[in-house]
């Protein structure tokens, strides 16, 4: 039976999870087609294994494989393949970067001008020891400590019309996480205007206080 | 014309940027689009509006 295992495809005589692991992990646990096997599961032609051993520190390879093996493989190389950019490292950026590093992104462009200050830790991805560093700087690190396997290009400027289509033009979607009213506006108009092939995504304005089942939604 | 999705009666001769002033948006907070195009920042001139142009114009809320 031809099964995908860790990623590769790979012909096998075993017929379930439990010999498999038997076989080759003792002790260890199976992820099938996305699901961890809590119970004995019989394989089937085609289906994707993850084997992962608790006691084995995966090397770089292992674990960025190992990092998407409860996703479907069509969103895992979609992802993978995916290049995004985040404009702006504050309570948005930050946290957006992180978020997508743990999703397994191929490549991030990020940017800010700015350093890391005591009143930025309530909400931004930062910690006590980034205080004075740029915030490209902490971020990378931060980043690569999740994971060593997202390519990281990193900017540390103020963004103008004239940069914008160098830094981002190959992005396939943007996120515009920038702090002002008017820096927004000149980055979206920018993305909108010269780089056609680039989805901007931007948030403006969710903040508040009240009863989280009073927020209704709405398109257009 | 459509502006932002609503039916807009504007007056004779009505410019994109008197439009832009007339509602109020600060010029450096907006996002422009006129009939499905970006508008670049250098067009919210005197070029006049018609009856069948749509415009759509985003205006920003800091913080990020």
């Amino acid at each position: 039976m031809r099964i995908v295992l860790n990623g590769t495809p790979a012909d096998t005589e075993f017929k379930s999870t439990s010999e498999l692991l038997n076989g080759m992990c003792p002790g260890g646990i199976a992820v099938v087609n996305s699901f961890t096997a809590d119970a004995d599961i019989e394989l089937s032609e085609g289906d994707s294994v993850f084997i992962l051993n608790k006691d084995h520190i995966p090397s770089e390879k292992e674990a960025d494989l190992l990092m998407s093996a409860r996703d479907p493989s069509r969103i895992r190389s979609k992802l993978r393949s995916a290049s995004i950019g985040i404009a702006g490292l504050g309570g948005l950026g930050s946290n957006i970067a992180a978020m997508l590093v743990r999703s397994g992104i191929g490549r991030l462009v990020i940017s800010d001008m700015d350093t890391v200050d005591a009143t930025n830790l309530n909400r931004q991805n930062y910690f006590y020891d980034d205080l004075g560093r740029p915030k490209t700087d902490a971020t990378e690190d931060l980043l690569k400590r999740i994971s060593p396997c997202t390519e990281i290009e990193k900017h540390q400027c103020r963004l103008t019309p004239e940069n914008i289509p160098d830094i981002y033009g190959n992005c396939d979607i943007v996120c515009e996480a920038l702090d002002s009213a008017e820096e927004k506006a000149m980055f979206i108009s920018t993305v909108l205007e010269k780089c056609p092939d680039t989805i901007i995504i931007s948030g403006l304005g969710m903040a508040g206080h009240g009863h989280s089942n009073s927020i209704t939604t709405k398109n257009g | 014309m459509m502006v932002n999705g609503k039916e807009t009666a504007i007056g004779e001769g009505m410019t994109r940027a008197g439009l832009i002033d007339s509602l109020g948006y600060s010029k450096s907070r907006i996002a422009v689009e006129l009939n499905g195009s970006i508008v670049p920042r250098s067009e919210y001139d005197n070029t006049i509006l018609g009856d069948d142009d749509r415009i759509e114009i985003v205006g920003m809320v800091g913080r990020g």
